[in-house]
């Protein structure tokens, strides 16, 4: 997985730059642009800042216009706000709708934006003419509601990005509210089929997959609460188990994606990678200590049975995406690792086990780091190499402010990581050596 | 193609102004078809950051006590309750009962168990109606903080299904 494919347009400009100053020839940039499938003449005339540009002033517009609101014009009739409003609303998106098809479709997008921050602020306003509460969930929910089809019909990445946001904002509400958020997968599936069918786009699909994520997590939550008398609004242990799974799932679905034909698999396989191996880093870092894994042990594992069957399901899913990727073995073992550590914690067993679940995190921490040096050194990835120095560094910083064990403990452990350190530079070392080999 | 997509955002563009009509609509129908209710009301602390200053206001019926919905199944957060009001000697209504099921007859408002852990309160749960806040220019609600800070009077209208929507605000004379 090449993380220059996250560079590729910077890579088609850089090319544009040599072709310029004669270092190679414009035949030889478009073959470079070719390898990463990115077309050199369009990734040169590429406007991602402008649009960037565009989109944030028309946010601040809207920003505009809602504050405007908020000074609530008490000598301007209600008829007259509300007309007012309305009527800018539904002229902005006449207005836009003529320029999608008559002029410059993505200026027409552009135009839907802002049209729909224009309808969000109608409904604010709404609200503050007739007093409607401090909490407005529903009101988000129509915001959304509304913006989605264009997001569908235009197939925008930029329509669906602004609804997905508001419909998590909704979600949020709902759920802080102690509701269900039930129409939530509607607008799930319609970021995936502006995903599939749009233009794409890494922001959307990370939306997405976050979006995904919170709707299992808070079902399965709202389940379980819904099988005891007398709870309320909560996260769960067995949540943070599932969401172990969910990463480890979307970590072989990422190496399943890089196999796909498309070139925009491919992309989005390297920022699933790179953005679960920042997860399992960070994470990693937080069960580096000893008491995350004491609440663990000592919380209560209500719902044994259902997390079972979901964690199950969802290694499945990973073992037989890992069959055409050959990740079978490695993924195979991230997932008997994971379920030991599962059954060591949810099984209310001796809470001393904390103490070894910590150090043996270490260790995985430190092996992780090792793994990503080799990796950043044996492929040119350079951010694996820092991403693995930096593992290794914060690691020995926390266990020398931590102490495992108490001073000998930490020093124990210290002259164990300086071992495998010295023991992955000397095979480094012979790895070198044998590629210098004739 | 181009005829289709164009009728298709077209009726996007239909949607969008529905939504806000419907809106317009909901909110104005306990005006239209409601029935006019003084309640007392405690006047808290204003400003909303996107909608402007505002007087947030509590009322005797915003705590349901626990036992007044001890006959029903268990309450939930987000559960919707109905809470009755009576007029009492002085021509205001007062809190008289509440349930989980709608009432057959009388003043009645829709409102929700909210907060986390709901289930969790000793005595009372606390109830949103949707007239929690009542929207001023500034100026106005400084004004309406001092004239209101003993207490008020909320005008609500209270429609036949239980949806209320403050009307005015006005001082305890």
């Amino acid at each position: 997985m090449r993380l220059i494919r996250l560079l590729k347009y910077d890579l088609a400009r850089e090319a544009g730059d040599w072709v310029d100053d004669g270092v190679i020839s414009e035949a030889q940039a478009e073959l470079i642009c070719a390898r990463y499938e990115v077309d050199y003449h369009r990734a040169r005339q590429r406007s991602m800042g402008y649009n960037v540009l565009v989109g944030l002033g028309y946010l601040f517009i809207a920003l505009a216009l809602i504050t405007l609101i908020g000074a609530n014009w008490e000598e301007i009739p209600r008829a007259l706000r509300m007309g007012g409003l309305v009527t800018l609303t539904v002229a902005t998106q006449c207005v836009a709708l003529r320029i999608y098809f008559t002029g410059d479709p993505r200026r027409g997008e552009g135009l839907f934006l802002l049209g729909n921050f224009f309808f969000g602020a109608s409904i604010i306003l709404i609200a503050q003419i007739y007093h409607l509460g401090e909490y407005m969930p529903d009101g988000v929910f129509w915001w959304a509601l509304g913006c989605l089809p264009f997001a569908l019909i235009a197939r925008s990445p930029w329509l669906a990005i602004q609804t997905q946001v508001l419909a998590l904002l909704w979600f949020f509400l709902q759920v802080s509210m102690g509701y269900y958020p039930a129409l939530f997968p509607l607008f799930i599936a319609a970021s995936l089929y502006v995903l599939l069918r749009g233009r794409a786009s890494t922001v959307l699909m990370l939306l997405l997959l976050v979006s995904i994520g919170f709707w299992v997590e808070y079902t399965l939550s709202e389940f379980w609460r819904s099988q005891q008398p007398w709870v309320g609004l909560k996260l769960y242990p067995e949540n943070l188990a599932v969401a172990v799974a969910l990463f480890i799932l979307l970590y072989v679905f990422s190496h399943w994606l890089a196999l796909r034909g498309a070139s925009v698999a491919k992309d989005y396989a390297t920022v699933i990678s790179v953005w679960c191996l920042r997860f399992a880093l960070v994470s990693l870092l937080v069960f580096s200590f000893a008491f995350p894994w004491e609440e663990l042990i000592e919380a209560q594992w209500e719902h044994r049975l259902s997390m079972w069957l979901v964690v199950a399901a969802m290694a499945a899913a990973t073992l037989v995406l890992a069959l055409p990727t050959r990740r079978l073995l490695s993924s195979g073992l991230l997932l008997v690792f994971f379920v030991g550590a599962l059954i060591g914690v949810s099984t209310r067993g001796n809470p001393d086990l904390a103490v070894y679940l910590q150090v043996a995190t270490n260790f995985v921490l430190i092996s992780c780091g090792i793994w990503l040096i080799y990796r950043g050194i044996h492929d040119g990835i350079s951010h694996y190499f820092f991403l693995g120095v930096m593992s290794i560094l914060i690691t020995a910083l926390l266990r020398y402010i931590d102490l495992i064990g108490d001073y000998l403990g930490a020093a124990l452990i210290f002259i164990l990581f300086a071992g495998l350190l010295l023991g992955a530079a000397k095979y480094w070392k012979h790895h070198q050596g044998g590629e210098e080999m004739p | 193609m181009k005829k289709g997509l164009t009728y298709a955002l077209g009726v996007a563009i239909a949607t969008q102004f529905f939504i806000l009509v419907g809106m317009y609509v909901k909110a104005q129908m306990p005006l239209w078809t409601g029935e006019l209710v003084r309640v007392k009301a405690i006047p808290v602390d204003p400003r909303s950051l996107f909608r402007g200053n505002y007087a947030r206001l509590n009322y005797d019926f915003s705590r349901v006590a626990k036992s007044a919905l001890a006959g029903d199944r268990r309450v939930r957060e987000g559960e919707v309750v109905y809470v009755s009001l009576k007029k009492d000697p002085s021509g205001l209504y007062a809190f008289s009962g509440a349930s989980l099921e709608k009432p057959s007859e009388g003043v009645f408002l829709k409102g929700r168990v909210v907060g986390r852990n709901a289930w969790r309160a000793k005595h009372f749960y606390r109830v949103k109606y949707g007239i929690e806040a009542y929207f001023a220019p500034k100026a106005k609600a400084l004004q309406l903080e001092r004239e209101l800070r003993d207490g008020g009077i909320a005008e609500l209208m209270v429609a036949p299904s239980g949806q209320v929507t403050l009307k005015n605000v006005i001082g305890d004379d």
